[in-house]
């Protein structure tokens, strides 16, 4: 069974200046019934998130449109266009993931396209809801400012791939090479009869690759040295379900500034005194 | 525009906060605060440079304790400081000179307490207007800005941060830097 969950933010005209709707197939550990709920965001705009069983929105040739309900009101939305994309969760993936831990096939329906130059003052003036917003929800307007004007529909690939690398002990002692357990996480078993292909790009470039049936996995890859990014890929048919590629922390860089005192300036003001404190952990 | 993507990517060339290249009297009601904070979150709490570049034609005792709000607080942070000698007309000889100690009186100060390495001054007879500052990793250039003000003027009256990233102007910047360095006085 779905849940259709909805995050809805309209301004003091009742026009959606952003909106998502993630259809989310439930299991056992998800709430029941989703919470619903509103934020003021002050000066007439507000957002409201609540779930539903199907889809409640009616979406015409040029319009979205919402009817009032006790927990919301009467919501519009003008677009201009539909744009199709495949949000992958690979390093040079730009556009904003709503759940990220799965890759996911959206729908953005635009409205003011020619006109975006113009929201630079809107975000300016606006900066305090946009925190708000960011806080509340976890949508960041400012790093993602095309959602303005937006309304999307994602539909998650329920696929998750897991790799463990399971000699770590030994690459600390010095072993070259590396033993990686692919394994996936099929979670309503759908993707049973598809392929999945592995990829582990080594630090000369050349690529190790596997292409084998999600329901032979997991499957242990043993490599001559520790791969520099791991990549995985399915599809189903031309359509892409779910693509990964990342890249593997061996060691961790910390740098500290330790305030060790502070001086007081003539002109009044005061200044830290910082002592730099850097350490590293892992496989350098 | 074709794709959702390509809006994404002209929205974000305007909106998103990539650069710090910005008005920050339009961004808030503290114009310095704002700018100290995004000036050292880019070049000096990152630990990005060891040496930073200030030309400025005006500066003066005062100036120096701004410097330090803003770029102060690493004992191994060395700044260098090329400014006008003659930067007030007919001031006498002597109040050039009591000028000069007082600013190297105040760089002193702050080395004394560890809020600098060292701050080397160079008074440069070089025409000078535009304000600029340069962050050194070694000898390397890591940034440089256009800045539209004087240090005293604390990024009032809408002055800008502009982050340089074209080559040949950041050529034409380090040719005036070693212009300015050619010609010294005082």
């Amino acid at each position: 069974m779905s849940d259709y969950r909805y995050l809805l933010i309209k301004n003091n005209e009742n026009a959606l200046i952003y909106g998502e709707r993630i259809e989310w197939i439930t299991n056992k550990f998800d709430y029941k019934p989703y919470p619903k709920g509103s934020v003021d965001l002050g000066d007439g705009y507000a957002a409201y998130f609540f779930g539903a069983d199907h889809a409640i929105e009616i979406i015409t040739e040029k319009t979205i449109s919402f009817s009032a309900t006790s927990a919301y009101p009467a919501i519009t939305f003008s677009y201009e266009s539909v744009e199709s994309e495949f949000v992958s969760q690979t390093d040079e993936e730009m556009l904003f993931r709503p759940l990220t831990g799965y890759c996911l096939n959206a729908n953005y329906y635009s409205s003011g396209i020619s006109e975006r130059n113009n929201d630079h003052e809107w975000f300016l003036s606006n900066a305090k809801m946009i925190k708000k917003i960011k806080e509340s929800f976890n949508v960041d307007l400012n790093s993602n400012p095309e959602l303005l004007h937006t309304y999307a529909t994602y539909t998650p690939s329920r696929i998750i791939v897991d790799t463990s690398v399971t000699n770590s002990d030994d690459l600390r002692k010095g072993e070259k090479k590396s033993k990686i357990s692919v394994g996936v996480i099929d979670e309503f078993k759908a993707y049973q009869s598809l392929d999945i292909e592995v990829n582990f790009w080594m630090p000369n470039g050349t690529r190790t690759c596997d292409i084998i049936k999600i329901s032979e996995t997991p499957k242990e890859y043993v490599l001559e040295e520790f791969p520099q990014k791991f990549e995985s890929i399915v599809k189903n048919g031309d359509a892409m379900i779910y693509h990964i590629k990342h890249g593997y922390i061996t060691g961790i860089s910390v740098s500290g500034n330790v305030i060790t005192g502070t001086v007081e300036l003539p002109n009044g003001k005061t200044q830290s005194v910082i002592h730099k404190s850097d350490f590293e952990i892992g496989i350098a | 525009m074709s794709t959702f993507r390509d809006l994404a990517k002209a929205t974000r060339e305007i909106v998103a906060p990539t650069t710090i290249s910005c008005i920050p009297q339009i961004i808030s009601k503290n114009p310095f605060d704002y700018a100290k904070e995004i000036i050292r979150s880019e070049i000096i709490t990152s630990r990005l440079c060891t040496k930073i570049t200030i030309i400025d034609p005006y500066v003066n005792e005062s100036d120096v304790f701004i410097l330090a709000e803003i770029y102060g607080g690493y004992s191994d942070l060395h700044m260098e400081v090329i400014t006008k000698f003659e930067t007030h007309e007919n001031e006498e000889e002597t109040d050039k000179q009591n000028r000069k100690k007082r600013v190297s009186d105040a760089a002193n100060f702050l080395c004394k307490n560890g809020i600098f390495k060292k701050i080397d001054f160079f008074h440069s007879t070089e025409q000078m207007h535009d304000r600029y500052l340069i962050a050194w990793h070694e000898n390397d250039v890591k940034r440089i800005f256009l800045i539209g003000g004087s240090i005293g003027q604390k990024f009032g009256q809408n002055t800008c941060i502009i982050r340089l990233e074209n080559l040949r102007m950041q050529s034409f910047v380090l040719i005036y830097l070693k212009k300015m360095k050619d010609n010294l006085c005082g």
